[in-house]
């Protein structure tokens, strides 16, 4: 019986080795902090050639100034790409008013915090949606919002 | 080795004995869960329990534990379910329109017949007047039912259900074109108004200023900027009054079921589990 049991153990402890490869093995560990950024969409839609435009300024502004610049903006989404939905919700006139609103509260600073939900990514969520005509809504602030 | 193995057998024997399934076992576990606040599961196993004995106390459970999980659909359906002689008629009816109220089920509160409600069925069908877009009853019928202690409260969602403190988007557009961001400050947004007010007058100043020193060029510029700062505030104060609108409606909303829940919904606390 001590024979079969000592068998059993040492078999588990046979069977289960742990490698040389697995305790000594070399992980690639990155300090680099994680990127928040999300893929910008470079795409144009040419069906509508004001909205193509439109997207084609934008998407000057994100490859020459914005990607160099850094992702400094406080809203989710930024600035150029509220700009971007806003003008596809709607049209260019409204959408380019929708811009100019939305800059006004980018440069409102004071207390803004606890004015808007926060987006997962620790930015305020602020959409375009939001501000149609129409379909204007109210998110109230302090939740956390988990899509993109 | 002999005592282990025979202690082994006769704990494997004595567990088959216990029939762990049983319906009553069923019941005393879901009672169990049910006090632990375990609604989810309590549900399943008195669901089981109930297919093999009728028990009206369960039945209620079964209800109550839906209306927890807020699946106030089922608990609906099932708290309609439990039939007069049960000792748990009236509670049920409570917590039916408990249930109505809190799937926003409105409509329903139309066919209820009021000559043989109780207090808190009337209290609570009037409640669903403050949420849904029925008609309002008159002011003295509306607060008929409650108590003195309710009153004061109730008078004031009333009012505020008949009149809410709506803001005009049209005069929001209005003052921000007399005065850029006056609109804003109208629906609250102080920060952003001010805001609003200070890039205007800094796009019209640096307009006026290189126009007045021959920059025409630059003049057009900051004026095109400024006339779109403009434009674009006005449209966000009209939205802003939309948006505005909406939170006093959000937040109305949640004052009556925060009084609500205070109150329990004027509905007698149950001790199940003592």
């Amino acid at each position: 019986m001590k024979i079969i049991s000592v068998f059993v153990l040492l078999l588990s402890v046979y069977a289960f080795p742990q490698s040389e490869k697995m305790k000594w093995g070399k992980s690639n560990y990155t300090y680099s902090i994680e990127s928040m950024e999300f893929g910008r969409d470079y795409s144009i839609n040419f069906e509508n050639s004001v909205n193509a435009v439109a997207k084609s300024f934008i998407n000057a502004y994100w490859f020459l100034i914005s990607d160099l610049d850094g992702d400094n903006c406080p809203f989710y989404p930024s600035c150029s790409a509220f700009f971007v939905d806003a003008v596809e919700e709607t049209n260019i006139v409204t959408g380019t008013l929708m811009f100019f609103d939305r800059f006004t509260r980018d440069a409102s600073v004071i207390g803004r915090q606890n004015r808007y939900p926060k987006h997962k990514s620790g930015r305020l969520y602020d959409p375009a949606n939001l501000y149609c005509p129409g379909s204007a809504a109210y998110i109230p602030p302090l939740i956390v919002i988990d899509k993109e | 080795m002999i005592r282990i193995f025979l202690f082994v057998i006769i704990s494997i024997n004595f567990s088959y004995s216990q029939n762990f399934h049983s319906p009553e076992n069923k019941k005393l576990f879901a009672d169990y869960l049910f006090c632990s606040e375990d609604y989810l599961r309590a549900v399943i196993e008195y669901e089981e329990y109930i297919k093999h004995y009728k028990n009206d106390t369960v039945l209620f459970k079964i209800a109550f534990g839906y209306s927890k999980i807020e699946n106030f659909k089922q608990a609906a359906e099932l708290f309609k379910k439990i039939c007069m002689q049960s000792d748990f008629y009236y509670r049920a009816r409570s917590e039916y329109l408990k249930s109505l109220l809190l799937a926003e089920n409105f409509e329903s509160f139309t066919s209820i017949d009021t000559k043989e409600a109780s207090i808190t069925e009337l209290k609570l069908i009037n409640i669903a007047y403050l949420f849904s877009e029925l008609k309002l009853p008159d002011k003295n019928t509306f607060l008929l039912t409650f108590s003195d202690s309710e009153k004061n409260e109730m008078l004031k969602f009333y009012e505020q259900k008949k009149e809410p403190p709506y803001k005009s988007s049209f005069l929001a557009g209005l003052l921000s074109s007399v005065v850029p961001g006056a609109g804003k400050i109208y629906t609250n947004q102080i920060s952003e108004g001010l805001t609003s007010l200070v890039l205007n007058g800094l796009f019209a100043f640096l307009s006026y200023n290189n126009f007045k020193n021959d920059h025409t060029t630059r003049g057009w510029i900051f004026a095109g900027v400024g006339a779109f700062f403009y434009a674009g505030n006005i449209y966000g104060s009209a939205v802003s009054a939309n948006i505005y609108n909406q939170r006093v409606d959000y937040e109305y909303k949640e004052n009556v079921k925060l009084f609500l829940e205070t109150h329990n919904y004027f509905i007698e606390r149950y001790e199940f589990c003592k």
